[in-house]
This record gives structure tokens, C-alpha cells and sequence, in this order.
């Protein structure tokens, strides 16, 4: 007999002398018990309905979970959730009524001045006025500033300056070092940093 | 009759077929409980328990055949759930010295039955579950596993982990021993 073997071929017997006693004297106490009570119906039993040894054994297949790898998931998800909550937290609240949620106004150009109009109410409001020729007016996308190209020039082929002015039209500043041709639109950069 | 007529049988509410179930079994779920409990009050509680939830369920045991590893299976839950009441409420029991020798005993087998009955005392009631079901009621280890609710990996760990103490033991208490080392499940 392998020596590495020899033990485990005589736990059988050695468990067996370990435990080896009298005969049970209660089997009739538990036959008595047993005479006494009713069986359950099959039909309670989930097994009679479902294979529940292909569950249980793949149970027990299954790899341990070590539960403090859990809490170390869990405790990151937590500060993930924590970072993004404070990241969203700090983000630059916008004026009314350029919220997210606000309906928008509409810049558009007459005669020569922008207005703003209301889609909702219908009504009008002066952005940027004056003797100037000012077109193409474009809100940036926060819609905390207004960019626009003012008319340079009297004769009928005409350069034209950039604008950029607050939202409601007010302190236009120019920032175009000097006047431009052939400029047909303009529009903000996704992130509204600049207008191009 | 087979056993496999007497579990039909019973499991049609033929109470004489389960006493003759019973009385086949009996004698070796006790010595089972007996090893896993170290006390044989409580085992004998264990059994009883575990045979009454057997009559009182067998309609649920959809093949007949498997009949000795599912009143195995009852037998040793109701073992782990009184050792779990036990440590709960801490009693005072009797210790019971597992064995004696014998007349005719052979010094060595007196030997190797106190060194696997010292490692038997030192490891917990699902340790000994393990060894039990595993070695005394023959039963593969995915059983086991199943049987007592744990992976497959954990139960093999923990059954390598006490034949290592037993070969520690032979090699501390008994060099000259007929019972050797070596040896992993695999």
C-alpha cells in the first residue's frame, strides 16, 4: 500500500471503531413521532417542479466570494458617486433665464440692431442698438454672452468687426484687431471660449 | 423488498416502509452524528430530527435512488443547526471519550484511532461534517460540498487541511506508526 494513500484507506475503518457503540434505542420513539405526523403534499415542494440539483450543485461550484473584496467595491463605487456628485456640485449656475430648463430667446437682426425675441410670450427686447450695422448675432452656448459682426465702412463692399457683448447685449467689446472680409457667419466654439 | 421500492412506497404515505428505512439507517446516521457532535445526546436529538424531516419531506426527494445521501444530507443540517444552538447558549454536556481500547486491540490501531479522534476533537462541527460524509458515509466531495452548502474548492481545502494535521500528529506522536503521511485529495 502508497504511504500517501494509507491514511485516507483506513478513515473508514478508524471513524468507524471511533464511533462504534450500542445500538440505537430510539428508533421506536422516532417511529412513534414520524406515525404522528402528516407528510407534506409533493406539490409544495419546489424540487418536485424544478431540477434543484443542477442549482445546488452549481452553487456549490461556484468561486468564494471574499467579502471584504465586496466592501472594497462597495467603498469605491461610494467615492466614485461621492466625486461625481461634488464634480457636478461645482458647476457654474447659470443666470435667468439661460437655464437648462428656460425656454430660449431668439437674436435676430432689424434694421440694423439685434433684438431678442421670446418664442413663448411673443415679445421683444433690444440687445445691442445704435446708428451701427450690426447682423448675425449668436448667443454662445451658455448663453451667457452675444456674438455679432458690426458693418465697417461706408462704401458697399464692407469689412466687418467681431463682436462679443453680455447676454443682454450690453458692454460689446470688439475682438477682431481690425476689420475683416469676406466673413459670411460666425459661431462659438463647442466649449464657448471663443467665437470663430 | 430493495430500497428503492420501500422509498416509493413511503413516499406514497406507507408509514411501515419508512420504519423499515429507518430501522436500516439508523445505526449509522447515529454513528455519524455521534463523530460530527462529540455528544451523544445531542446526536441522538440530531438523528431524530433528521429522520422526522425525512417523512415529513419525502415527497420532495424526486429520485428514489439518491435516498441514503439525502437522509445524510438531513441528518448533518440538523447536526450543524444544533451546534449552532449549542454555541449560542453555551451548556454544560458531558464529555464523552470517543473510544477505549479493546482486549484485542492492537497497539497500533489504538494508536492511529487516538491520533485521527485528537484531530477529530480539535476541528469544528463543519470539519468534521466534512470527514464524516466524505470517509464514514462515503459520499463524493461535490456531494459534500452540496450537502453542506459550500464550494467544492472550500470543502477539499479544509479535508487536506486535517489529513495534513493527522500526518503532523503521526509524525509528532508516532514515528514508527503504521499510520503514514502524504496524501492530498485531489
Amino acid at each position: 500500500m502508497n504511504d500517501d494513500t494509507r491514511i485516507e484507506r483506513q478513515l473508514p475503518q478508524i471513524l468507524a471503531d471511533l464511533g462504534a457503540g450500542s445500538r440505537p434505542d430510539y428508533t421506536e420513539t422516532i417511529l412513534a413521532r414520524t406515525a404522528a405526523a402528516r407528510q407534506r403534499p409533493g406539490w409544495v415542494f419546489p424540487e418536485r417542479w424544478l431540477p434543484m440539483s443542477a442549482f445546488t450543485q452549481r452553487m456549490a461550484a461556484a468561486p468564494h466570494v471574499s467579502w471584504r473584496a465586496i466592501a472594497v467595491l462597495a467603498l469605491l463605487v461610494l467615492v466614485l458617486v461621492s466625486a461625481a456628485l461634488y464634480a457636478g456640485s461645482q458647476q457654474r449656475r447659470l443666470p435667468q433665464p439661460f437655464g437648462p430648463a428656460a425656454n430660449g430667446v431668439i437674436p435676430y437682426v432689424y434694421n440694423g440692431d439685434l433684438f431678442a425675441g421670446d418664442p413663448i410670450t411673443g415679445e421683444s427686447r433690444l440687445l445691442v442698438g445704435g446708428p451701427e450695422a450690426d447682423a448675425l448675432p449668436q448667443f454662445s452656448p451658455d448663453g451667457t454672452r452675444l456674438a455679432f459682426i458690426r458693418d465697417v465702412g461706408t462704401t458697399s463692399i464692407k469689412p466687418i468687426d467681431i463682436y462679443v457683448a453680455r447676454g443682454d447685449g450690453s458692454d460689446p467689446t470688439r475682438i477682431t484687431p481690425e476689420p475683416i472680409w469676406d466673413t459670411k457667419s460666425i459661431s462659438w466654439t463647442p466649449d464657448g471660449a471663443t467665437s470663430r | 423488498m430493495d430500497q428503492r421500492r420501500l422509498v416509493e412506497r413511503a413516499r406514497e404515505g406507507d408509514h411501515d416502509a419508512f420504519a423499515e428505512l429507518v430501522h436500516a439507517s439508523v445505526a449509522r446516521l447515529d454513528t455519524a452524528a455521534r463523530l460530527i457532535l462529540r455528544d451523544n445526546e445531542l446526536a441522538r436529538d440530531a438523528v431524530q430530527e433528521g429522520l422526522f424531516r425525512a417523512w415529513r419531506d419525502l415527497r420532495s426527494l424526486r429520485e428514489a435512488e439518491r435516498f441514503d445521501a439525502w437522509v445524510y444530507r438531513l441528518t448533518v443540517n440538523a447536526c450543524l443547526d444544533l451546534a449552532r444552538r449549542r454555541r449560542r447558549r453555551p451548556i454544560e454536556v458531558e464529555i464523552v471519550e470517543m473510544f477505549g481500547p479493546t482486549q484485542d486491540d492492537p497497539a497500533d490501531a489504538v494508536a492511529n484511532r487516538a491520533l485521527v479522534d485528537g484531530v477529530m476533537r480539535r476541528l469544528d462541527e463543519q470539519g468534521r461534517s466534512i470527514i464524516v460524509l466524505h470517509y464514514f458515509l462515503g459520499l463524493p466531495l461535490s456531494e459534500v460540498a452540496t450537502c453542506l452548502g459550500i464550494p467544492v474548492g472550500t470543502a477539499k481545502s479544509r479535508l487536506n487541511r486535517a489529513l495534513g494535521d493527522m500526518r503532523a500528529e503521526v509524525g509528532r506522536a508516532a514515528p514508527a506508526a503504521s499510520l503514514a503521511s502524504g496524501g492530498t485529495v485531489g
